[in-house]
């Protein structure tokens, strides 16, 4: 183990997790405290992944961009000690509003050796409706508040503007603020590892080492992905269809040519008037996680890998999305695009495999006032079934692919908002059948404890849903029942908002895995 | 009482004993065929002790461990909120590897099987308060059921007992009164903290451990003699003793004790005026191999850790378990070897160190083994390649273990230790690219001396449960005063109080030798601690979940025998006061008062 290099990527990965670790211990929003919705990395200066937090690939994939244009617009060579950059642009590298990018340059020896960097889920950064995740947004005017990349502090501190611009955006600016200072301090502990590490070998040493660490990288994703047959291997995915709304699809050609992986989602959907779209992160976030699976365990995991990825994105698209697109509810179109790529992946590479799985989470918020003039927010995830095979069923119920949120517990939930979680069950039966079951969904059904809760579903995989592999059967679609106190019924759909009174009732089903060869 | 101590570790293979009194220290070893009342009677006989003369009887077993490693079955069932069966199995979502395409959950859903979860109607709100009475037509179900399974345990977990436990402690009585003998683990007294899947996973595993190793103490009881007056005390996971009777409460504390034990042992071996400030030590057994952390001369202790694989909400030391050891197969794993082999021919670790000559190999039964295990290949070359792959498995894990702590294992302090461990020291040091390397006195019985140096705890625990704003100093005081009548005698007083910024989020231990002041001391300890442990003020005004008084008493050990300047034979073998140390050429070999000190002396 003379391996300077792995132990040097090791350590940054400790590091990235230190921040992930701060923010999740610190951090006021439940979405983040209890579901993990958070990523944290650390950069070069140039702006390549030195290390990954183990967070949400989906998350991860973002600060890629997001650190380039902060570095766009803040060149490094310009930046000071105890600088703070933020930025939550779509546009520029973000994903959706509320995912707030905040970078910090880390100096040793006076010179900028990296870059930290952590996105977290804020629960309110305005828009037409709590939790800034608006169903019905046809812009991203009515998403909340942009921020491009600029520059929000100096000296380690937020500028008093910044705070007070946040402040007056935001339902809930004190948990905003809070948790925007708990990514500064995750920011300050991985800047400590760093110029420790730094400080053994000489702010000089270090950087060559870490080129040496991207550029070993890069050479074992060459290796790995000229083992590969050339293709072009196809995947195809599609959202459930909307009335009045064009297809939403995600179409994808994957090619291996001389050890780098093309990904071409030309012929992709043209974006849509509603907040399905996604933005270049999304397809970065898939590709990136698709190129990793792709390497053994003892890979190092860095912007090496990037550096063997060609993305080719057709503008304004649902995969990559022009203002003054919708973007919100963005995620169900990432795991299409993650779908599809890992179709085309499969056929590639396919021994390693499983069939697909539910291809969904949902994206549950609460929100109102309680009796003593309180806001309430909550926001929660929840997925559905994994693929079946290639060896053995599916699992029920777990994040996949770019997801890897947490669940919320009763007990987290209820004393939060007023509902009550009356049950949280397997869905059983609803993984796809096969050789090998894909996973089920899961099943919640949540009681109003009180009148007037916002409630905010955005779900996935109602009519269209994943196909079995290699004979395997497709599992059930999604479902969400609101059983109203009076005793009315309402099926909704994949996007809803709707207001809960003291005892109506909600049901949540989440589709299955799809299942991996021919059922018994 | 005359003062005579005994601490034995009960371990896959072999039972170890440590023995002493104030003029002199004992070691022997008993092979483990896992039956503790004969085992124990083997060991008393080979140490000459009645029982009748022992103050004191410390232990710690191996055997749930290595259980839980196997994921091995156990006749248990676990009482659960109508709606929430699913619980144990959805765990909380997440997946275990991250860039694995086949998704696979932590959950230790194998504790309980899944037609052994019964659901009884009753429900309590967020403030503890009831809402739905338990439903007795459901309990009576679930009693019938139980007694038609024969199950040998059962956990309760209700939501929101840790705020009102009326629900799980009615379900427990009835339990008790139709079902006696029966082991009852409510999650409640095990793990009185908020968010039912990581209570519902300490009571199933509580439940677990009794269906697994409930009869551990009775059988150890049936071995000593009738005259023995003195203290049956356990290791636990913190690397403390605590009385028998812990056992009944907090089942884990069979679980984690033993390498907790073996850490307490490294702690002793890296304390001195040159030690590093961060040691890792290592403990390789005959099943599993132990990391742990000393900073400060004291094992590194954490709230909650994924260990054996199980998510675990206890304070105990911060260890990672590891299946490597002597006793495990070796399996071709594509172009890797791995120590997972399960085929009955497969050759272990401990046959390829019996073929280099570290081990005796009296029937050439470990030669055979490997010569079949890589046929056209020398026997030597196959023997030193398991070896080789042995001391990089365990570089990698500690490597792993400290860069995921912040600590740099270039830097760190290297203790290795075990019945196997010492075999292949200066290897695993040598891949770690260190110099030099610890090895306790008497390394093969590190977990019995890890448990004759452990300080003895006297505890208790009150809950507050309260907003720091609503606690008052009157109640603090009440909450004090009654913790200093509980825990007297000896012992320097330590406070600790599990806090959280507001009481939802993820708590935090304070751990002081001074009483706490006031409510606002508490809030300014709070305050200190959020800067210290992550750079930000706290995150909300502040919530007091607990307080707990402790204090230590060491037994002090008599020095151990000097063996002389260590040397090692012609194989390059030095004896040790239990077991052996390999010294490779070009590494040098010197002893002082608590462990050997190998350093590299040439490339």
């Amino acid at each position: 183990m003379s391996d300077t290099l792995k132990i040097l990527q090791l350590r940054l990965d400790g590091l990235a997790e230190t921040m992930q670790q701060t923010l999740l211990r610190c951090a006021v929003s439940p979405v983040v405290r209890e579901g993990a919705d958070a990523s944290c990395a650390l950069f070069s200066p140039r702006g390549e992944v030195l290390a990954l937090a183990e967070a949400i690939p989906l998350l991860l994939g973002a600060l890629p961009g997001s650190v380039r244009a902060i570095l766009d617009a803040y060149p490094a060579e310009t930046m000071q000690p105890g600088d703070i950059f933020v930025t939550n642009d779509p546009f520029s590298g973000g994903t959706h509003l509320p995912d707030i990018a905040v970078v910090q340059p880390v100096f040793a020896e006076a010179r900028l050796v990296a870059l930290s960097a952590s996105l977290l889920h804020h629960q309110d950064i305005g828009s037409t409706r709590a939790g800034s995740v608006p169903p019905d947004a046809t812009e991203i005017f009515h998403e909340g508040l942009r921020l491009p990349p600029l520059q929000a502090g100096r000296a380690g501190r937020f500028d008093p503007a910044f705070e007070r611009l946040i402040r007056a955006a935001s339902r809930v600016p004190d948990v905003v603020v809070g948790d925007l200072e708990t990514q500064l301090a995750a920011g300050f502990r991985a800047a400590e590892g760093v110029r420790r590490l730094a400080g053994e070998a000489g702010a000089e040493s270090f950087l060559a080492a870490c080129d040496a660490m991207l550029d070993r990288a890069e050479a074992a994703t060459v290796a790995r992905l000229s083992e590969l047959p050339a293709g072009p291997f196809a995947g195809e995915d599609e959202l459930d269809p909307v009335a009045g709304l064009g297809p939403c699809a995600a179409r994808v050609s994957l090619r291996f040519e001389a050890g780098r992986m093309i990904a071409d989602f030309h012929g992709s959907s043209p974006q849509v008037a509603a907040p399905v779209n996604c933005v270049r992160s999304g397809p970065l976030s898939a590709t990136f996680y698709g190129l990793l699976t792709l390497l053994d365990d003892g890979a190092l995991r860095n912007g090496g890998v990037l550096r063997c990825l060609d993305l080719r994105l057709p503008e304004a698209s649902v995969v990559n999305a022009a203002p003054p697109a919708a973007v919100n509810a963005r995620m169900n179109m990432v795991r299409c695009i993650t779908s599809a790529l890992l179709q085309a992946l499969a056929h590639a590479d396919g021994a390693r495999m499983p069939a697909a799985n539910s291809g969904m989470s949902y994206v549950i918020a609460f929100s109102g006032t309680d009796d003593a003039g309180q806001r309430f927010l909550s926001t929660e995830i929840v997925a559905g079934g994994a693929g079946g095979g290639p060896r053995a069923d599916g699992c029920s119920a777990i994040s996949t692919d770019v997801g890897n949120a947490m669940n919320i517990s009763a007990e987290a939930l209820e004393s939060l908002v007023p509902m009550r979680l009356l049950s949280a069950e397997i869905r059983r039966g609803s993984g796809g059948p096969g050789q090998f079951r894909g996973g089920d969904g899961a099943k919640r059904v949540y009681e109003a404890l009180t009148d007037g809760i916002a409630a905010s579903i955005r779900g996935e995989r109602f009519s269209r849903v994943a196909q079995g592999a290699h004979g395997g059967v497709a599992p059930k679609g999604s479902a969400v029942t609101v059983l109203r106190v009076d005793g009315g019924r309402e099926e909704l759909t994949a996007r809803s908002a709707i207001t809960l009174n003291r005892g109506d009732r909600v049901v949540i089903e989440s589709s299955g895995g799809a299942g991996y060869g021919p059922p018994a | 009482m005359n003062g005579t101590h005994l601490a034995v570790d009960f371990g896959a293979r072999f039972a170890d004993f440590v023995t002493w009194d104030a003029r002199e220290l004992r070691i022997c070893k008993v092979p483990n065929r896992g039956d503790v009342t004969q085992v124990t009677r083997a060991g008393l006989a080979e140490l000459g002790l009645t029982g009748a003369e022992l103050d004191s009887l410390r232990v710690v077993t191996t055997a749930p461990l290595n259980a839980l490693l196997d994921r091995a079955p156990a006749d248990v069932a676990l009482l659960t909120t109508r709606g929430f069966a699913d619980t144990l199995r959805l765990g909380r979502q997440n997946r275990v590897a991250l860039y694995d395409p086949v998704a696979a959950s932590p959950a230790p859903a194998f504790l309980v099987p899944e037609a052994r979860i019964h659901e009884i109607g009753g429900r309590l709100d967020a403030t503890g308060a009831e809402m739905e009475a338990l439903s007795q037509v459901d309990l009576d179900r679930a009693i019938d059921a139980l007694r038609r399974e024969g199950v040998q345990a059962v956990a309760i977990c209700f939501l929101f007992s840790h705020l009102n436990p009326a629900h799980e402690v009615q379900a427990a009585e009835a339990l008790r009164a139709a079902l006696p003998g029966v082991a009852i683990s409510m999650s409640h007294v095990i793990d009185p903290a908020p968010r039912e899947y990581d209570r519902t996973v300490s009571a199933a595993l509580d439940a677990w451990i009794a269906a697994r190793a409930g009869d551990t103490l009775a059988q150890l009881r049936a071995a000593l003699p009738e005259g023995f007056a003195g203290q049956i005390l356990l290791g636990d996971g913190r690397g403390v003793l605590v009385p028998e009777g812990a056992f009944d409460r907090q089942r884990a504390v069979l679980l984690t004790g033993a390498p907790a034990a073996a850490a307490r042992a490294g702690a002793r071996a890296s304390v001195g005026a040159e030690a590093p400030e961060d040691t890792l030590v290592l403990d390789i057994g005959s099943q599993s191999a132990d990391i742990a952390l000393i900073q400060g001369g004291e094992p590194v202790s954490v709230d909650f850790s994924r260990f054996a694989g199980v998510d675990l909400r206890a304070t105990m030391v911060d260890m990672a378990s590891v299946p490597l050891g002597g006793a495990r197969g070796v399996r071709q794993n594509g172009a890797e070897l791995t120590f997972d082999g399960s085929a009955p021919d497969a050759p272990c670790l401990d046959d390829a160190l019996a073929v280099l000559g570290r081990l005796p190999d009296p029937e050439s039964a470990a030669r055979e083994r490997i010569a079949g295990f890589a046929p056209g290949q020398g026997v030597k070359e196959t023997a030193r390649q398991i070896v080789r792959t042995a001391a990089q498995t365990a570089a990698l894990a500690l490597i792993r273990y400290a860069t995921r702590r912040n600590v740099d294992p270039s830097r760190a302090g290297l203790c290795i230790m075990g019945g196997t461990g010492p075999l292949l020291a200066a290897e695993i040091a040598a891949e770690m690219d260190a110099t030099a390397v610890m090895i306790p006195r008497a390394p093969a019985v590190a977990g019995a001396m890890g448990l004759a140096q452990a300080p003895r705890r006297w505890e208790a625990i009150r809950r507050a449960d309260s907003a720091l704003a609503d606690l008052g100093d009157a109640t603090l005081t009440g909450l004090l005063e009654a913790l200093e009548a509980e825990v007297t005698g000896e012992g320097t007083p330590v406070w600790t109080l599990t806090l959280a910024a507001r009481a939802p989020m993820h708590p935090l231990q304070l751990i002081t030798r001074t009483r706490p002041a006031s409510v606002a001391a508490i809030r300014e300890d709070l305050a200190r601690a959020y800067d210290t442990q992550f750079g930000v003020a706290p995150p909300g005004p502040g919530h007091l979940f607990s307080i707990r008084l402790s204090r230590d008493t060491v037994t002090a050990l008599p020095a151990m025998p000097g063996t002389g300047a260590p040397t090692p034979d012609a194989a390059r073998l030095v004896t040790t006061e239990a077991g052996a140390i390999y010294l490779p050429e070009g590494w040098d070999i010197t002893q002082d008062g608590a462990a050997y000190r190998l350093t590299r002396s040439a490339p």
